[in-house]
């Protein structure tokens, strides 16, 4: 198979400074990590807070480099400088804070922004940039600022900035976490349809277990290790398993957990209303 | 301390042509011990209200009264009200710059003139009562878990002893595990006798823990009931950018599908209970 990203017993150490600056002491972030994506793959990594998500994402796009380990994008070794620029613009990253990475003050000068530093032609940059908001849904605010929209409206305009660039690879490091409800699922349809139309490789961060469930695998990470690795439906089937990594089960699954224990006859990994909907009206004819 | 809100309204950029209406023309009234959700979507005025209500904001019209007493009043002490309504932002953890936990809680009742004794007994008090254990007082406030960080900061407010405790998304980018404990707690607190005005994006959170949601919408108060009121109008809801929780989505399907389950649940113990019930008969 076609592996696109791979990362390859990676470690990473953030330094402890003392007061004067000095180096301390070092605490390991990331300790022999090994994922992998194919091309068009969507991934979820889950893991509670400080147990490496975050600094596991930024090694995907160079902006970390591990001190023990390879990573590869797309055939290209993070540690080769001369390919830097082009993982770079091969896999684009999307952050928590949509007020962070809005710059323009126009939204269509805001997406504009990337690919005119790339040095891509104007006339390219107008079709790219009508491309991209029509992608997220945002080609009707295109002459908006960017202060009157909402928080999901933001950050779709932010994933349309990344898009522009033309990557083959979307890393979202929890990108919902501030979002209202609607922000969250308006940002994790434009994610869902990116990877299925457009195809392009998806690698989602996030705290909400309910939007892991679309994904192709998952990876679990626990104080800087892998430490589970399936689809949704096996890594949602191990309820104890999680809960001692302090995650959870989507609710949809927990109710079916609880249906299952009082002595319905359902099967595990239960994820989407539809399926549990099914298996109750499949029990009602019974 | 019971709070009531009369008429009261904010614009930002008052008297220019920018001016934008924040809160429009809000009356309530929140009885000392509740433990209130606000949700509504970005820039519904839910930020604002609770400014308003610590007193950070002044209003264009209408008024705050604590326990009757008017909070723009002359006669007002209203240094004693910043002690007596307790305010925890975004992300507080970004606050903190102490080199200790416990020099960091310290922080407030010491500003607030209490001797350095009763400062370390009142900052004591509010972290255990938080869950950081004592052993780790003497760590530094950067190089403990997020979900301790942001407990820590919680402790800061706590520790200045408030009446009421406003919190604006207080679990937001906590993993599911950190989450739960900081809303935990602050059940816990309520049951002390705490108001707490809780600020939350998290329709899961808010059906869970509280005792009475305020929806608001463009400035004004959409809905205000409990858990089941306010979930059981979930067009309403979606109308206005919202959403009610999971479950009450799964059991408007389970009862579409022909199962005569009750649609008026929020959580997933009741969603377990009434679907067996509906089964059975």
């Amino acid at each position: 198979m076609d592996k696109f990203i791979e990362i390859d017993k990676i470690a990473y150490d953030y330094n402890r400074l003392d007061e004067e600056g000095n180096v301390e002491g070092v605490n390991r972030a990331l300790d022999g990590v090994s994922i992998d994506a194919k091309r068009g793959e969507f991934i979820t990594i889950l893991g509670a807070n400080g147990s490496g998500k975050s600094t596991l994402a930024k090694h995907i796009n160079a902006l970390l480099f591990p001190a023990e380990g390879t990573v590869t994008v797309d055939g290209n070794n993070t540690a080769d400088e001369e390919k830097l620029l082009e993982i770079r613009q091969c896999a684009g990253m999307i952050f928590q804070n949509p007020d962070n990475q809005i710059i323009g003050t126009i939204v269509e000068e805001d997406v504009a922004f990337g690919p005119e530093n790339m040095g891509v032609e104007s006339k390219e940059i107008r079709e790219r940039v009508d491309e991209s908001l029509k992608a997220v849904g945002m080609y009707d605010y295109r002459e908006s600022s960017p202060n009157k929209l909402s928080g999901g409206q933001k950050q779709r305009v932010s994933i349309a900035g990344v898009l522009a660039m033309h990557p083959k690879c979307i890393i979202m490091d929890e990108p919902t976490a501030m979002l209202d409800p609607q922000g969250r699922r308006e940002v994790i349809r434009a994610a869902r349809a990116l990877n299925d139309v457009e195809g392009i490789t998806i690698i989602l961060i996030t705290h909400y277990m309910e939007e892991a469930i679309y994904s192709d695998r998952i990876y679990v990470m626990d104080a800087g290790r892998v430490v589970m690795e399936g689809t949704p439906k096996e890594i949602f089937s191990k309820t104890e398993e999680l809960k001692s990594h302090k995650l959870t089960i989507p609710q949809v699954t927990a109710v079916a957990v609880a249906l299952k224990e009082a002595g319905l006859n359902l099967p595990d990994g239960i994820l989407s209303r539809k399926e549990l909907v099914a298996e109750l009206a499949r029990l009602k004819k019974e | 301390m019971d709070i009531e809100v009369r008429n009261l309204t904010y614009e930002y950029d008052s008297g220019t042509p920018q001016a934008v209406r924040a809160v429009d023309d809000v009356s309530l009234t929140i009885p000392g011990g509740q433990f209130v959700g606000i949700v509504g979507h970005t820039g519904s005025g839910k930020s604002t209200l609770v400014q308003l209500i610590d007193g950070l904001l002044k209003p264009t019209a209408g008024s705050v009264y604590l326990d009757g007493e008017d909070i723009a009043s002359r006669k007002f002490d209203r240094k004693h009200m910043r002690s007596l309504i307790g305010i925890v932002f975004q992300y507080p953890e970004y606050q903190l710059f102490e080199t200790t936990i416990l020099k960091d809680v310290c922080f407030g009742p010491l500003n607030m003139g209490l001797k350095q004794e009763e400062a370390v007994n009142a900052a004591t008090d509010a972290l255990l009562r938080l869950g950081i254990p004592r052993e780790s007082f003497g760590a530094s406030p950067f190089e403990i878990s997020g979900g301790q960080k942001r407990r820590v900061a919680i402790a800061g407010v706590l520790a200045m002893n408030p009446k009421i405790l406003i919190l604006d998304e207080p679990t937001a980018g906590l993993d599911p595990g950190g989450r739960e404990e900081v809303l935990g707690l602050l059940k816990s607190l309520n049951e002390s006798g705490l108001t707490i005005i809780l600020v939350s994006h998290s329709m899961e959170d808010v059906a869970k823990y509280v005792d009475r949601i305020l929806v608001m919408n463009e400035g004004k108060i959409f809905m205000d009931g409990n858990g089941k009121e306010v979930f059981s109008h979930v067009e309403q809801l979606e109308e206005i950018g919202l959403a009610a929780p999971e479950v009450a989505y799964l059991m408007k399907a389970v009862h579409d599908a022909g199962i005569p389950v009750a649609t008026n649940i929020t959580t997933a113990e009741e969603a377990c209970g009434e679907i067996l019930r509906a089964l059975k008969n």
